[in-house]
């Protein structure tokens, strides 16, 4: 880690000059500002440092690092958090694998950008205890290896569950049929995150499996039969679904633009940091579609970039971070209960309550090597459908026209077990 | 000597060209060119950005925009500049440079904040008793005209001091001859202060237009990518949600090539019509 | 009479349109996000709280990105006043150097941010300038993009001084290199000093670029950026108001130019020294 490049600038030279004076002299203010503040901030750094690019919300980092203390003061290190989202995290470890040399030494990723990220990353094997095994249901731990090797671990599992307003809403519907009378009698108060991105198959995927269908064969007639649900609540949907994303659609969940919409638990621990919950907002399950419910299995998987400058004190962290105690305190501070629940007749317990209902039926999104066009075509297919008034069996059929025949055909080898775990492919 | 002092010009001609050859030009050619360059065929990406409803959406956002927005700040800076003019009022004055005074970025929060469903604007609008609108509802023509008001915001008061500017620079003598003969002021208006204002307005309005055809962030902070898509939204997305530098790159030089044909274009038109009206006594 | 209550009440509302959204800004931060979630809105604060100022501050993230930000900004307006002025000086005193300037200028100008900045980010990546902590790739490429307004502004500056001086130190024996420091730079000294604020507060105010090129070590506007889409009302709205202060300097400097158009030039969309002769 080296420190900063001191900007070889003389602002002396700059600042003598007749410029306007009260300009001129704020300026000297923030220049001397600039010159002393990452001198003082970097140059005393007497401890390795390890560096860990996760996707946290800004609210999050200051938390995390509380978690991170123990470690810290055990092993004598310093950690640097980056917080960015899960497609900068996969650029930042490309481009370091690019130069050669990196900062990042521990990088988290999305379960869908896992198929993408893996030739860049180091063997994680070993690191798959017994104890460590028991955390995490086999699914997780299968999306992670490729060809018997470990290259992921899960550092946190999220899936999603939905989130609804209780003072608006009441009773949340817990069926197909309540979800849709509920729309009908609120329009614009249900919404999904469909911006054109993979958080939108992330809100398909719990319909679409709680009818039977698949990702990876548009021909199933449970796509059919989720798809025409979507058409049939679009016209009652916020108008904005069009442009949410996780962090606008819980801000319009905020604002009391939005009653109803899915979301990843974080989403819980931020509602309660702005005081809105469990006041206004609860979580609870999914609805229940004709073949059951479903959920999908989110973030949080860690990698060691082949380009750390720290692997092995890395690998450490993530053996730490693999105890049954960490994951406790992990799940405290932060509010993630994915490896486990929270405590009975806690607060804790109250919000996330919708979440530990959905934990039996988590499921994983396909960790093939296509995914992102796979999911990509599913993005414009729901899009058309929800948005542009297409029939749902007409995207259907184009969806099937356009996927290449390669996305569909579980790829051989060790990776099948996988795939078919993840995606229940009817075939 | 003079050799010498042409061997100093050169070397300080070349060193910043090239950097701005290395750091602009070259990167825009490549990206041009590495699209090209991908497995298959050869204008895969090109055509697969092509072939997308989107980029034809984005293409008439990015024609329509820039439209609308200069429409809005021109009306706008020229009432404002003879406002200001007329109304000499240290603290009109600043209240009017302030939105080009903030940074983008801020001024993009606050339009936010302000046009959101439950955002300010729309809570004043119930407090006199209206009804709140949907000022940015996805893929609708207000969304479109929003995203030019808060566009053309930003700049309109540089459009104001140029405009300012060039009234100042208007012989007052002029004036006072045609009203001795008896001119009306909407004819002075006509006559007088449009014709002399033309050179600027135009150069201005050439600028400004190519400026707006770039918009990016006002559309990606205040409608999100996919409300009101515009090319270089259109190509971001493509580059952070989809992970597809090829086909971002070739959606980035479609708007280059674009902007930059429409530009010189207009550079030049702008240069002979200027050249013409100099011609004249 | 009417015609007066008609200027006092259009005075009055640009007054309001100029300053309220400021009022509203500096309510939010510092009212709880309650106050700023609620429907409908209020107008005044209710309750005040210094929380959202004091985590902006207390942030471990926000400080070196202030101190990221700073310092890209200070490079990139030393790099574009110095390279500027080189050119600016060329610009001036030679015709072709000023076609050739001129071209590159207005074909730079016409390139669109995203155009340039995918490729950059790859080619930045390989060489090792991508993304770094201290933000130098992103400084260079601030400076580069202000090297335009740094030519314009410092170019009128050089085109209003007299040859006979430069002249005058050639006969004195300085050669040309000597001359331009001792004699011509010091001359235009308050056009450099423009350049070099102006210059300052492009890469402080750009987005853009810092968006794809500092993806992590990230600069003050892609913060807010993220602040703002990511609903964090009070952080944004404080983090703003630090983003608010260089922007002073720009109305201090805006105010005196009402009424002379030199420096007009310099402003983005500005107008071009070469169109500007026959205003």
């Amino acid at each position: 880690m080296k420190a900063p490049t001191q900007s070889p600038l003389k602002p002396r030279q700059c600042i003598g000059l007749p410029a306007p004076r009260p300009a001129s002299l704020l300026l000297a203010a923030v220049l001397l500002l600039s010159l002393g503040t990452p001198a003082c901030r970097f140059e005393a750094k007497p401890r390795k440092r390890l560096t860990l690019a996760l996707a946290l919300f800004p609210g999050e980092s200051s938390r995390y690092r509380r978690f991170l203390e123990d470690f810290e003061r055990d092993r004598h290190v310093e950690i640097l958090i980056v917080a960015e989202t899960y497609a900068d995290i996969l650029y930042t470890v490309r481009a370091e694998a690019a130069a050669g040399r990196g900062v990042v030494d521990v990088a988290e990723l999305d379960l869908a950008l896992l198929g993408a990220a893996r030739g860049g990353m180091r063997r994680l094997d070993g690191l798959e205890t017994a104890q460590a095994q028991a955390l995490f249901p086999p699914a997780a731990w299968q999306a992670a290896r490729r060809r018997g090797h470990l290259y992921f671990v899960p550092g946190r599992l999220m899936w999603q569950a939905m989130i609804y307003n209780r003072l608006e809403v009441g009773r949340p519907p817990g069926t197909w049929e309540e979800l849709a009378r509920f729309a009908r009698a609120h329009p614009g108060k249900v919404a999904l995150k469909a911006a054109r991105y993979d958080g939108l198959v992330c809100d398909l995927l719990p319909f679409l499996w709680g009818a039977g269908g698949s990702l990876r064969n548009p021909y199933a007639p449970g796509d059919y039969t989720a798809l025409s649900f979507l058409a049939q609540l679009a016209p009652f949907l916020n108008p904005y679904s069009a442009v949410f994303r996780e962090m606008p659609i819980l801000e319009a969940q905020m604002r009391g633009e939005v009653w109803i919409h899915f979301n990843w638990p974080f989403a819980m621990s931020y509602l309660a940091s702005k005081g809105l919950a469990p006041r206004f907002a609860l979580s609870a399950p999914i609805p229940r579609g004709p073949a059951g419910r479903a959920t999908v299995l989110g973030g949080g998987y860690l990698g060691i970039p082949k380009s750390a400058p720290h692997p092995r004190l890395a690998r450490a962290f993530l053996r730490y971070l693999l105890s049954a105690s960490a994951q406790r305190r992990l799940s405290r501070t932060l509010g993630w209960y994915g490896s486990l629940a929270p405590e009975a007749g806690s607060t804790d317990a109250a919000l996330y309550a919708g979440f530990v209902a959905m934990a039996p039926y988590v499921r994983a999104r396909p960790t093939i090597r296509n995914y992102l066009p796979l999911s990509e075509r599913w993005q414009d297919a729901v899009r058309a459908v929800l948005f542009a008034g297409q029939s749902p069996q007409a995207a259907l059929n184009e969806l099937g026209q356009t996927t290449a025949a390669s996305q569909l055909a579980p790829a051989a080898g060790p990776e099948r077990a996988a795939e078919a775990a993840g995606d229940g492919l009817p075939r | 000597m003079s050799r010498s002092a042409a061997r100093l010009r050169l070397v300080f001609t070349a060193v910043p060209l090239l950097l701005m050859g290395l750091v602009l030009l070259v990167p825009a050619l490549a990206g041009l060119l590495i699209p090209l360059t991908g497995r298959g065929h050869a204008f895969r990406a090109y055509r697969a950005v092509l072939a997308d409803p989107m980029f034809g959406a984005a293409l008439r956002n990015n024609l329509l925009i820039p439209l609308l927005s200069l429409g809005i700040e021109f009306a706008g800076g020229f009432a404002l500049a003879l406002f200001v003019t007329w109304r000499r009022s240290p603290l009109v004055e600043i209240a009017v440079v302030v939105p080009f005074a903030l940074p983008e970025i801020v001024l993009l929060a606050l339009a936010r904040f302000i046009f959101l469903p439950r955002g300010y604007l729309n809570g004043a609008l119930l407090a006199a008793g209206g009804v709140p609108v949907d000022w940015l509802r996805p893929g609708s023509w207000l969304a479109l005209l929003t995203v030019s008001v808060v566009d053309a915001w930003h700049v309109t008061p540089v459009v104001m001091l140029i405009l300012a500017a060039g009234l100042r620079s208007i012989p007052a003598e002029l004036y006072e001859a045609a009203l001795l003969d008896g001119a009306g002021r909407l004819s002075l208006f006509r006559h007088i202060t449009l014709p002399l204002m033309a050179p600027a307005l135009a150069s201005a309005l050439l600028l400004r237009g190519f400026d707006a055809m770039r918009i990016f962030s006002t559309v990606l902070v205040l409608a999100g990518a996919e409300g009101t898509p515009v090319l270089s939204t259109y190509a971001y997305q493509l580059w952070s949600d989809q992970l597809a530098p090829g086909r971002a790159m070739a959606a980035a030089s479609l708007l280059g090539l674009l902007v930059t044909v429409l530009g010189l274009a207009g550079l030049g038109l702008g240069r002979r019509l200027s050249r013409q009206r100099g011609s004249l006594p | 009479m009417v015609r007066r209550v008609l200027a006092r009440l259009l005075s009055g509302s640009l007054v309001l349109a100029g300053f309220g959204p400021l009022y509203l800004l500096a309510k939010q931060a510092i009212t709880p996000e309650l106050e700023s979630f609620a429907w409908p809105p209020f107008w005044l604060p209710h309750r005040l709280t210094a929380a959202h100022l004091r985590a902006v501050f207390a942030l471990s993230e926000l400080r070196s990105v202030l101190a990221r930000s700073l310092a890209v900004a200070a490079l990139s307006a030393v790099l574009a006043t110095a390279l500027g002025a080189m050119l600016g000086y060329a610009m001036a005193r030679g015709r072709r150097e000023r076609a050739a300037g001129l071209g590159l200028i207005s074909v730079t100008r016409l390139l669109p941010m995203i155009a340039v900045a995918i490729p950059l980010a790859l080619a930045l990546i390989v060489l090792g300038l991508y993304d770094t902590q201290s933000g130098i790739g992103l400084a260079l490429v601030h400076g580069a993009v202000a090297l335009p307004t740094a030519v314009l502004t410092s170019f009128s500056g050089f085109a209003g001084l007299p040859v006979e001086l430069e002249e005058a130190a050639w006969l004195d024996g300085a050669g040309p290199l000597r001359a331009f420091f001792s004699v011509v730079l010091p001359a235009v000294r308050p056009f450099l000093a423009a350049t070099f604020i102006l210059t300052f507060l492009l890469s402080w105010d750009e987005f853009g670029f810092a968006l794809l090129i500092q993806v992590t070590h990230r600069t003050l506007p892609p913060l807010l950026y993220y602040y703002t889409v990511f609903g964090d009302v009070g952080p944004a709205s404080a983090l703003a108001l630090v983003m608010l202060l260089p922007a002073i300097a720009v109305v201090v400097m805006l105010r005196p130019m009402l009424g002379q158009t030199t420096a007009l030039s310099a402003l983005p969309g500005g107008v071009a020294p070469g169109e500007r002769r026959d205003a």
